[in-house]
């Protein structure tokens, strides 16, 4: 942790930071109070990585019911709700469980999920190598965080796999520490199926982030790791997209008491020399000026992805996979055409921290581009301001009869999973049936598109929007509803009134000056 | 010819005031219409940054002005009356040019004509303010924006535009101004006596009036 540079930045001019740098403080100190690799309870061997997890909550006899209290644990919202890249839990919870913090879920989830034991190096390993044992477990399903099946990896596995054996479960145990941003990113990177393919501000970038790609989160620049800014009481932190307890919530939170992160929670209302970009902060977000652009660390997120192609097989009945230039996956028969794309500049809108979602089964316009989730917010509420979105637009399977969205069962044994049969009728009608819904028989696809909002990498601040970038055409800021830009959108008629007035009097005068002079002679 | 005579009309600090007025208000709507996206020319910052500034000290220029003149008993000059307004239209539309006698010659007394009286009323105690105004609403938006202003039904947008109407009308005044200024008895006279303060009339004119 730079301490040092953290405090330059408070005498800067603002507060708020010295709590974080607190609240770091103390949290560096507790990892020196304690050296697990003493304990012995944890000289191991261990047989497995659940075995791990018994040894900790012998002492942490709290942890486990914290964990079980919150988002990380319960999943509460994404568990119903349906997204435009894996649509549906319900069904594949099995393959999904690679990331939830236990040991794996059942295979059919209704209700919420049952207390049992927790993982606790899912996030606290600090080896950088805990990940690679827990997610190649027996039966995890490769697809869901690699779209080749780990096909192109596995050349790299075969040469580079000995750097993921340096260490024993025993020697791991013992390095347990402070939560980081590879081990966050175990799971936040790889969402959606490839590196940042998913979150365009969240890639595995991030663990060695250079500080044009993100200056909190670089060594050069403050350091952070995520836990800095997501600060969590008895393992709770707030802020869930799902809760809607939404990040505008930013009426100086303290960062040593709300485990919120905003901006300016550390920053305050004002950060800026320049006070006529302060003016700015009650319209618009700090990430709107300060994320320029998103997938920009040299890893592409995912643009678009078309389900409806997906299924087409090879001889033999081998499936196919297509690779572009940078070997992205741009087709796979698991899940169809993907693209992709780098150095993205968001799509601006208000918001107001609630956004809301549809569950499985939503209904749809298959005539329209239907929207997943509505990011809510207007000029009008008087607590929204303008936050940068990744739109991210895909093709998913609804039933033609009752123009509903169907969930897909993907993964399992079984041969109705999409990913073992590729025969859509069969693997819908198994998703409906997982979630007691319907099913005619007949589907099609529809266009949806999905709006997350983008608050990492922030880039440096001479990288920052600037004064043309929104007041002079075309405007950053074109097209927001009940916005006014100076400088960009008046009305049109007023320049060519204002203008036309001007010239016909212009004109007017110069008649005028011109028949004195052919006047003025004529007299002499 | 008759014996020419000088008056003095304009007093120092009405000079001084006229001419940084003049300056202010071209470096104002320069910078203005740029922020308005009419064209390029210092780039936005710089132009925000000239513009407020300028604004701040024709303010205080204005204050002070309006102090000069009720001390000084010279807003009389702008009183308005209907009294000789139709001979001065008439003379601008016709006799100017026969080259006919000006109906109207400026005196200590009375150093505008009856036309200009109105026009300059006008302008100083509507369009102005009106600038201003709206201008401090943009100034102070933030400030405002929750206390009275949104009360009104002004937004943003609204203050802009009723500026920007504003700036209009004073760009349409401007272009008047500097061709009438030219219909003294020489192309010169009148800019003449706004930098001197001296005005030339005749004997005879000064006597007629
Ligand atoms: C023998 C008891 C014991 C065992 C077993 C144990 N811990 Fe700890 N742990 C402690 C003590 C004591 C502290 C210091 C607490 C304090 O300072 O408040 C601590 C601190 C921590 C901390 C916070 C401070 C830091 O180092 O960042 C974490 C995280 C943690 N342990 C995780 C684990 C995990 C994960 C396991 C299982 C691999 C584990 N512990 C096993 C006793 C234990
Ligand atoms: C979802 C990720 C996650 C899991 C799983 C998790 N922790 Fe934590 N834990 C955190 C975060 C984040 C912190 C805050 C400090 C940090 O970043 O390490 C924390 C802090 C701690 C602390 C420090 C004191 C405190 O409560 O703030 C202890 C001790 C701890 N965890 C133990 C455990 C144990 C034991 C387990 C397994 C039962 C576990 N954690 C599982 C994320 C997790
Ligand atoms: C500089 C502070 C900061 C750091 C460091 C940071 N975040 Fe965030 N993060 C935010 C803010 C601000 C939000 C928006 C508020 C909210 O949703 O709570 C956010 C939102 C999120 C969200 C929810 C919205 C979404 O995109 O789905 C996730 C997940 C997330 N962060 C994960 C991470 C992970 C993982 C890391 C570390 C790799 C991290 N964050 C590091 C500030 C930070
Ligand atoms: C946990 C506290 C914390 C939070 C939350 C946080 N910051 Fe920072 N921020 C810092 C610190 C510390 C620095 C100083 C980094 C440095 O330059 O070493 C910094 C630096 C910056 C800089 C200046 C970079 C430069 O070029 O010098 C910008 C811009 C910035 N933050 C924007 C944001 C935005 C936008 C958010 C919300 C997404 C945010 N910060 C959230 C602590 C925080
Ligand atoms: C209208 C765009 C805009 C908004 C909104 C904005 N910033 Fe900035 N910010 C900038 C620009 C541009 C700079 C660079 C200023 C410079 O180089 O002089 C900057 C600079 C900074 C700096 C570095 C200090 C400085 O003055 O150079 C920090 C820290 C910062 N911003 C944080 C924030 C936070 C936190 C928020 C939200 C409360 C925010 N900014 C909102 C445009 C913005
Ligand atoms: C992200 C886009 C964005 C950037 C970058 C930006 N502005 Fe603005 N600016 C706006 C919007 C939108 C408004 C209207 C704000 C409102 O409705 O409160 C505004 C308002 C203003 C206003 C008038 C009202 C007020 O609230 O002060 C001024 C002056 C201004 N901006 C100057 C600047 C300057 C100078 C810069 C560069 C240093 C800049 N802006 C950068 C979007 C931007």
């Amino acid at each position: 942790m730079n301490l040092f540079g953290m405090q330059i930045s408070v005498l800067k001019g603002f507060a708020g930071v010295c709590l974080a740098l607190l609240t770091a403080g103390f949290a560096n100190s507790a990892s020196m109070s304690s050296d697990h690799s003493l304990y012995e309870e944890l000289q191991g061997p261990f047989d497995s990585i659940e075995d791990i997890n018994t040894a900790c909550v012998g002492c942490h006899n709290l942890s486990e019911s914290e964990l079980h209290d919150t988002i990380h644990w319960q999943w509460d919202g994404k568990l119903d709700v349906i997204n435009n890249y894996h649509p549906n839990v319900a069904s594949n919870s099995n393959a999904c469980g690679s990331c939830h913090i236990g040991y794996g879920l059942p295979k059919n989830l209704t209700g919420g999920i049952e207390p049992a034991a927790v993982d606790c190096l899912a996030c606290h390993d600090t080896s950088g190598e805990y990940f690679f044992s827990r997610f190649h477990q027996d039966g995890a399903e490769c697809t869901m965080c690699h779209d080749d099946g780990a096909k192109a990896l596995k050349n790299q596995v075969d040469e580079e796999g000995y750097r993921f054996k340096n260490f024993s479960l025993a020697e791991m145990a013992q390095m347990v520490g402070e939560t980081s941003v590879a081990s966050c990113g175990s799971c936040h990177f790889f969402d959606g199926g490839a590196d940042g393919a998913k979150h365009g501000d969240l890639d595995s970038a991030l663990i060695n982030a250079t500080f044009e790609m993100d200056v909190h989160m670089s060594a050069e620049g403050a350091n952070l790791s995520c836990s800095d800014c997501h600060q969590t009481v008895d393992h709770k932190m707030a802020g869930s997209l799902y809760s809607f307890a939404g990040p505008t919530d930013d009426g100086h939170v303290s960062a040593l008491k709300g485990p919120q992160a905003t901006c300016v929670s550390c920053h305050g209302l004002a950060p800026m020399k320049d006070e006529r970009l302060n003016e700015h902060t009650d319209t618009i977000a700090c990430e709107t000026c300060h994320i320029p652009t998103y997938a920009r660390n040299g890893i592409a997120t995912k643009t678009s992805w078309d389900w409806s192609t997906a299924g087409k097989l090879a001889r033999k009945q081998k499936p196919l996979i297509h690779y572009d230039d940078e070997g992205r996956v741009t087709y796979s028969s698991q899940k169809g055409d993907m693209s992709y794309g780098e150095d993205l500049t968001p799509v601006y809108r208000w918001f107001n921290g609630e956004m809301n979602y549809q569950g499985v089964g939503m209904s749809v316009d298959p005539a329209q581009l239907n929207e997943i989730n509505s990011p809510q917010g207007s000029a009008e509420d008087g607590k929204s301001k303008i936050y940068p979105f990744h739109q991210f637009e895909s093709q998913l399977p609804y039933d033609t009869a009752t123009n509903q969205l169907l969930p897909i069962h993907l993964a399992g044994s079984d041969r109705t999973a999409f990913w073992n049969g590729y025969q859509w009728v069969d693997s819908l009608q198994a998703g409906a049936d997982a979630v007691g819904m319907e099913f005619s028989g007949e589907y099609g696809f529809t266009s949806t598109v999905m709006s997350r909002v983008i608050n990492h990498t922030v880039a440096p601040a001479e990288m920052a929007l600037n004064c043309n970038d929104c007041h002079t055409a075309p405007s950053a800021m074109a097209g927001i509803a009940g916005l006014y830009t100076p400088g960009t959108n008046q009305p049109g008629w007023l320049t060519k009134v204002g203008l036309g007035i001007a010239l016909i009097t212009l004109i007017g005068v110069l008649l005028h000056g011109f028949l004195r002079i052919i006047f003025s002679y004529r007299r002499k | 010819m008759s014996e020419a005579k000088r008056i003095y009309l304009f007093k120092r600090f009405e000079r001084i005031w006229h001419w940084s007025q003049a300056v202010l208000i071209i470096l104002m709507m320069l910078t203005g219409f740029e922020i308005h996206g009419l064209y390029s020319l210092f780039g936005f910052a710089k132009a925000v940054d000239i513009h407020s500034t300028s604004a701040w000290i024709l303010m205080v220029l204005w204050v002070l002005s309006i102090f000069w003149h009720f001390t000084t008993g010279e807003f009389r000059h702008y009183l308005p009356s209907m009294k000789g307004v139709i001979p001065q239209v008439q003379y601008y539309l016709v006799g100017i040019f026969s080259g006919a006698e000006k109906p109207f010659h400026a005196t200590e007394q009375a150093k505008h004509n009856p036309l200009q009286r109105l026009a300059y009323l006008g302008v100083s105690a509507f369009l102005l303010p009106l600038v201003w105004i709206s201008g401090l609403g943009y100034l102070f938006y933030n400030e405002l924006a929750d206390s009275w202003l949104q009360s009104l039904g002004l937004g943003l947008s609204e203050i802009a535009l009723i500026h920007t109407v504003a700036a209009f009308l004073v760009l349409i005044f401007l272009v008047a101004h500097l061709y009438l200024i030219t219909t003294g008895k020489t192309v010169g006279q009148h800019t003449r006596s706004m930098i001197t303060g001296w005005e030339e009339v005749s004997e005879e004119e000064s006597i007629k009036n």
